[in-house]
């Protein structure tokens, strides 16, 4: 009886608990879109969500797995369709809810999946992964990544409740919303099969994925692997790296300081015996090396850095301190250091992009009925093609045969001072329009009218300023002076 | 009652002679040496006028938002009250304090009181530490003795004494000056070294470095939140420009090391080094080195400037020297012929009046010492000029401008705040050295600048005369025979 009454209470306790957290994480992440919303008069937030948007119109699915004229003027496009189709019944609506309701069922998997794995961490886990800024950004964007993950999360409990054919189905779905997804699932299953020593899961997983690559990129046969294999255009160093993979350091999709870093020690833990914890950590650092170039990286990390540290947190909790005032001390201040980058999401929230400024550009850009091609970043890709124009340079540089030409003649026009040469290179690509976003206007020009924006500023009739103010500066080429 | 020993009254001695003779020099002239001393200054007055910390500076930049830890003006204005011979006097105090925190650590390496003096005394009289911190508000005059003071309890932990001065410098330290990072640094490659297994952590010290160390990345977060944000770790550089920054941040060489420690610290130092970490294996000495070859790393990937990093650097030097200094003496000791003992300490004072003294004093009097008449020359604009006019000085006179001229000025040196401070730096440079009229009522106006200073030192700095573009020029009127420009235009 008293064994029952137990189990009774802790029983409700969990419930409790779980109940507790489901309602957190509805509030934190509609706080996330309320104030993304309210903030901004109603901007969706980040490229990808614009992206999206524009992919899942009726008339542009068409580009996804084929040919997308914006993209440099036009390239092969290959890509997984699942997301796109999903929100093509009302774009509009789903790039705003989905999100938020994948991030609610993303997180009810997770804590039931923690609770097949290590019970005692359902609670502590779940905790960290709903305040954690990697997921309140990602649930805020409407990118593919979602569904992926959502998919991942739940062929992994289905497993683990042992419902293997749904498991499987579950992961093959997934492929259809990201394959590198999928690849990563075939990948952990690999190690596992590996330490298992059967490779039968393996075998089957290695076949769905086989049959989710080739309905979608299929056409690879008749068109063969693109000729040059760029990982981004994003500038590489170490320093680079850190802050982007650490939010506290500016890093939009990085990690909380103290959640990573509980996260390496958790892994310690976790992985200690006979050393495997370096080649975990090996892994990470590829991982994360190539997130650089692949931000939704993160995004599948962030998961596994919420159980990591809270293994971590427990441990150091549980673990037989020398000192009660270290330990009362040490742990009070990982609660604060979560807690800070927790509070500095949602103070930066409205300043993430697009903000109300530059999409002021945007908007101007896409009340004009063209299809011209506009030079900017490759950071402004996302919104150049939402607003129907051609990009110049795009993140995605598949398919480009002359991308290294673009790349170095981008810098020698930035670093131009000589009209004449600069407005010839203009024609050679067509450019109508030139758009320039704080970043590069800082990043190339220090902020100040010198190379190509003294050019823009005091070049007379040949640039047409259309909106210009702190934040953005789009101008128009005067074709009727050259 | 309990006989005094004669090295506390030698130490006693060191430190007096170590005030009296920094005293000396600070009472001397009026003004603080540097135009930082100013920096600080301003906040200080403001604690003391307002009774609150100021948040944002009208004068700097031309108006800007204060990031900074404001500890350091917090205890200045508590314990001086305002009154400038106590401002002067505090940081001089707390350097010369250092010297008994030096002896402490030096006897637990070295176990001997005499090296435990002599490591002192070179540590009084570093010329490095002189330069920098003489007559001076110089936050290092508190980081030094606190980070020392840390590394020491950090072996004490078992009494609680200790302990508490562990947490409670935890605090201080990250509220005082970012350096405090390298005492995270510090921890993590000790702990990295004792896991090559000469030797094993307590599990206390481990608590404490972690306990440290996570403290004083969240405090350093906390403050520095807008700037971290917007400059990810490009702000370890302090966002400032990269003329300066090549010159301050330069690419560490051997001359540095030579020249700027001085010979006595580091050939007794660096022996002492391996005395107390390779042979002797203690658990301090592991500590120092570790700070040591911290300060050595952050200097190589320069995020630490030569000068500051050299200060450490020292430090620890001169507190490894008492090992040496002990295993010669006790080795002379053992000798028949014992006067060999007093012939080296004989030397090594002459080595060190030499090698540490003379450069001292040296130091001391060449100092940068803030003129009498270039203060006159500030304080003219504050009668000269209007309020909201806004002033152009070089970037080491930004905080005069502010201070005795009142006025708003374009640069200084703070520039981890400072908006766009590359191109500031750069447009600067172009107001004072081009030739062309339109370039620089271009720029000027680009600052709203009213006044242009031009100090000797401006001139020695840009390597110019005067401005060649305002000669019979209406757009510029000159006062002082060129020391002012009022800009009509």
């Amino acid at each position: 009886m008293n064994l029952l009454e137990k189990g009774g209470i802790t029983l409700f306790t969990a419930r409790k608990y779980f109940w507790i957290l489901l309602v957190l994480c509805i509030f934190l992440l509609g706080l996330s879109h309320y104030i993304r919303f309210y903030s901004t008069n109603g901007l969706l937030l980040d490229g990808d969500s614009y992206n999206s948007l524009r992919l899942a119109d009726y008339s542009n699915l068409n580009a996804i797995n084929n040919f997308d004229e914006l993209s440099y003027g036009g390239r092969v496009n290959l890509e997984e369709f699942g997301w796109y189709y999903l929100i093509s019944f009302s774009p509009g609506l789903l790039v705003r809810i989905l999100p938020f309701f994948l991030g609610i069922l993303s997180f009810v998997l997770f804590y039931l999946l923690v609770d097949k794995v290590k019970p005692e961490l359902k609670f502590m886990a779940s905790l960290i992964l709903i305040v954690s800024p990697t997921f309140l950004y990602f649930f805020s964007v409407s990118t593919k990544y979602l569904a992926s993950v959502f998919f991942i999360i739940l062929g992994f409990y289905l497993f683990k409740t042992d419902k293997k054919i749904l498991s499987y189905l579950s992961f093959l779905l997934s492929g259809f919303f990201s394959i590198f997804g999928l690849f990563l699932v075939l990948l952990s299953f690999l190690f596992y099969a590996y330490t298992k020593k059967s490779y039968k899961e393996f075998s089957l997983l290695l076949t769905f994925f086989l049959i989710s690559f080739i309905l979608q990129f299929y056409r690879l046969l008749f068109i063969g692997l693109p000729p040059d294999f760029l990982l981004g255009l994003r500038e590489f160093s170490f320093v680079n790296l850190i802050s982007f993979i650490i939010f506290e350091f500016g890093g939009k999709y990085g990690f909380s300081l103290f959640i990573f870093v509980l996260a390496l020690i958790g892994i310690y833990f976790y992985y200690n015996r006979f050393y495997r914890f370096i080649f975990i950590y090996l892994v990470l650092f590829f991982l994360l090396l190539f997130a650089f170039y692949n931000h939704y990286i993160l995004f599948y990390l962030s998961f596994l850095m919420a159980f990591f540290a809270a293994l971590a947190f427990s441990m150091l909790f549980k673990h037989n301190w020398k000192s009660g005032i270290f330990k009362f001390m040490t742990l009070l201040v990982l609660i604060c250091g979560i807690l800070f980058s927790f509070l500095v999401y949602y103070n930066e929230l409205p300043n993430f992009s697009p903000d109300q400024n530059y999409f002021q550009a945007i908007k101007l850009l896409k009340s004009h009925d063209n299809q011209d091609v506009v030079f900017s970043s490759y950071r402004n890709a996302d919104f150049i093609k939402y607003a129907n124009k051609k990009t110049f340079l795009d993140e995605n540089a598949l398919y480009v045969s002359d991308i290294d030409q673009r790349i170095n003649d981008f810098e020698v026009i930035m670093n131009s001072t000589d009209l004449n040469k600069t407005l010839s290179y203009f024609n050679n690509y067509n450019v109508t329009y030139i758009l320039f976003d704080k970043k590069t206007k800082i990043r190339y020009f220090n902020n100040n009218n010198e190379k190509f924006m003294f050019l823009l500023t005091y070049g007379g009739n040949y640039f047409i300023p259309l909106v210009v103010n702190d934040d953005v500066g789009l101008w128009s080429i005067n074709r009727s002076v050259q | 009652m309990k006989k005094i020993k004669v090295e506390h009254i030698l130490l006693l001695l060191i430190f007096l002679f170590i005030l009296a003779f920094r005293m000396y020099f600070a009472f001397q002239v009026e003004y603080f040496n540097t135009d930082d001393a100013y920096f600080h200054l301003k906040y200080i007055e403001h604690i003391l006028e307002k009774g609150t910390v100021m948040i944002y500076d009208p004068l700097s930049y031309g108006g800007i938002d204060v990031i900074y830890p404001h500890l350091f003006h917090i205890l200045m204005a508590l314990f001086s009250f305002g009154s400038v011979f106590m401002l002067k006097l505090i940081p001089e105090l707390a350097i010369s304090l250092t010297v008994f925190v030096v002896y402490l650590v030096s006897k637990d390496i070295s176990g001997n009181s005499f090296g435990a003096l002599f490591s002192s005394l070179l540590f009084g009289f570093y010329p490095l530490i002189f330069y920098e911190t003489l007559n001076n508000l110089s936050i290092y005059t508190f980081i030094l003795p606190l980070l020392l003071l840390m590394v020491y309890s950090l072996t004490r932990l078992d009494d609680k004494k200790y302990l508490w001065f562990f947490v409670l410098g935890s605090f201080l330290l990250p509220l005082l000056h970012p350096s405090s990072l390298l005492f995270v640094f510090m921890g993590f490659l000790y702990l990295f070294l004792l896991s090559g297994g000469a030797l094993s952590s307590t599990r206390i010290k481990k608590e404490a470095i972690f306990f440290s160390s996570f403290l004083i990345l969240l405090l350093q977060l906390l403050i520095y939140k807008k700037m971290i944000l917007q400059h990810g770790l490009g702000l370890l550089w302090n966002n400032i420009p990269s003329n300066i920054f090549n010159d301050l941040f330069r690419q560490f060489s051997s001359t540095d090391l030579i020249f700027g420690l001085g010979l006595l610290p580091l050939v007794l130092g660096a022996f002492g080094v391996y005395v107390s970490v390779i042979r002797e294996k203690k658990k301090l000495a592991y500590l120092l080195a570790s700070f040591g070859l911290s300060v050595l790393i952050l200097l190589f990937f320069r995020f630490l400037s030569i000068s500051i990093g050299l200060i450490f650097l020292g430090l620890v030097l001169c507190v490894f020297s008492s090992s040496t200094f002990t295993l010669v003496y006790d080795y002379f000791s053992n000798f028949k012929f014992i006067r060999l003992r007093t012939v080296f300490v004989v030397v090594l004072i002459f080595s060190f009046i030499f090698l540490s003294f003379i450069p001292s004093y040296d130091s001391a009097n060449n100092s940068r010492q803030l003129t009498d008449n270039k203060v006159k020359q500030i304080k003219w604009l504050s009668i000269n000029t209007l309020p909201e006019h806004v002033i152009l000085g070089n970037f080491e006179e930004g905080n005069l401008i502010n201070y005795y001229g009142m006025r708003k000025n374009v640069i200084d040196t703070n520039f981890a705040v400072a908006p766009d401070p590359v191109v500031r730096y750069r447009d600067i440079e172009l107001i004072y050295t081009t030739p062309s009229e339109a370039l620089a009522l271009d720029l000027l106006r680009k600052y709203n600048i009213n006044f242009i200073y031009v100090s000797d030192e401006t001139k020695e700095f840009y390597g110019i005369n005067g401005l060649s573009y305002t000669k019979n020029n209406l757009c510029f009127e000159s006062f002082r025979e060129g020391r002012y420009y009022f800009v009509h235009c």
